[in-house]
């Protein structure tokens, strides 16, 4: 790429929305936002000569996102993958179970702006791993083994997490219709 | 019918791709619990299938450094020493044969039709393993290029 302005910004279009992803889903609306995604894509073209075409490129730049944002994560201290006590709280409440078959008729009346609001909100209680493996696997659609890539986590410990967050998510949107129906 | 409700695992799965054992979808075909509680996973995997991207909020331009890092030259050092290797290798046979020639011209007198044959059959293999090697590094390359 040696200063060639117009493949790195075709390497930045084809791969911001995925670094946007896992920014978003790891940092929240965090003020160093911008800072950090400079950095990722400073610590992409510096350290391009060291990739050695072992995985897809854009997987290769979803992983130096995820670890800068790590790294950033575990600088402040932030919890990464422990599910609060509201949330283990959450999990063992049947009244949202019971109310399970209401979900679908009443989120199809809403629009995608307004689920994707709720989403967030629930997902918000969720860890900033736990967020960034749903986002990857259920609307990148990137599988467990692209995930361990970019992660470096197990493939065992990818879909524990998974699996977590699916039911805490689950029960959250339940008790979300169920209190809206209220 | 199975009596047992799938366990959370089971209702995952089955939410995500429709597959699970037999048992298991017979259990689902004539059970309300479970069959609510796959709805609300699907129902979930569509508010994140569905949910809007978030779009970074400045110029991606501005992600581009004024001076793009320049590339590491430790590639062409590698290839500079492999070609320095080979040119080494084929210099001293050569100075060693024009050297011996008295010496070692027997080994071509002697050589006969048949063992020239082997030997290009030898090396045309050689350079046929060669070439496929290529063509799957510059696949597997041209691959992970790929970005969509």
């Amino acid at each position: 790429m040696d200063g060639d302005r117009h493949a790195a910004t075709l390497l930045v279009r084809r791969t911001e929305k995925l670094v946007a992803q896992i920014v978003f889903k790891m940092l929240g609306n965090h003020p160093d936002r911008k800072d950090l995604t400079q950095d990722i894509y400073l610590k992409t073209f510096r350290y391009l000569p060291r990739f050695r075409f072992q995985c897809k490129l854009s997987t290769w730049v979803a992983q130096i996102s995820y670890t800068t944002c790590l790294d950033h994560l575990q600088k402040y201290r932030s919890e990464l993958i422990t599910i609060s006590a509201g949330e283990e709280l959450l999990l063992s409440n049947t009244c949202a179970q019971e109310n399970a078959g209401d979900i679908p008729d009443a989120s199809q009346l809403l629009s995608i702006k307004e689920r994707s609001e709720i989403l967030e909100k629930l997902s918000t209680t969720l860890p900033p791993v736990y967020r960034t493996l749903i986002t990857l696997f259920h609307k990148e659609e990137l599988s467990v083994d692209e995930i361990r890539d970019i992660t470096g986590l197990p493939v065992g410990t990818v879909k524990n997490y998974l699996f977590r967050a699916r039911k805490v998510l689950k029960e959250s949107l339940l008790n979300h219709y169920s209190k809206e129906d209220l | 019918m199975n009596q047992a409700h799938l366990n959370e695992e089971e209702l995952q799965a089955c939410a995500l791709d429709g597959h699970t054992n037999q048992v298991a979808m017979e259990h689902v075909a004539g059970c309300g619990h479970c069959q609510s509680q796959i709805n609300a996973y699907q129902s979930l995997y569509r508010h994140i299938r569905e949910a809007e991207t978030p779009l970074l909020d400045f110029k991606t331009d501005d992600l581009i450094p004024d001076r793009l890092p320049a590339i590491n030259k430790e590639d062409s050092k590698e290839a500079l020493y492999l070609y320095g290797f080979l040119l080494g290798t084929v210099a001293f046979l050569v100075i060693g044969l024009i050297g011996f020639w008295h010496t070692l011209r027997w080994v071509f007198m002697d050589i006969t039709p048949f063992a020239i044959i082997i030997g290009l059959l030898l090396l045309s293999g050689l350079l046929i393993v060669q070439l496929v090697e290529l063509f799957n590094t510059y696949r597997k390359k041209l691959s992970a290029l790929k970005m969509e």
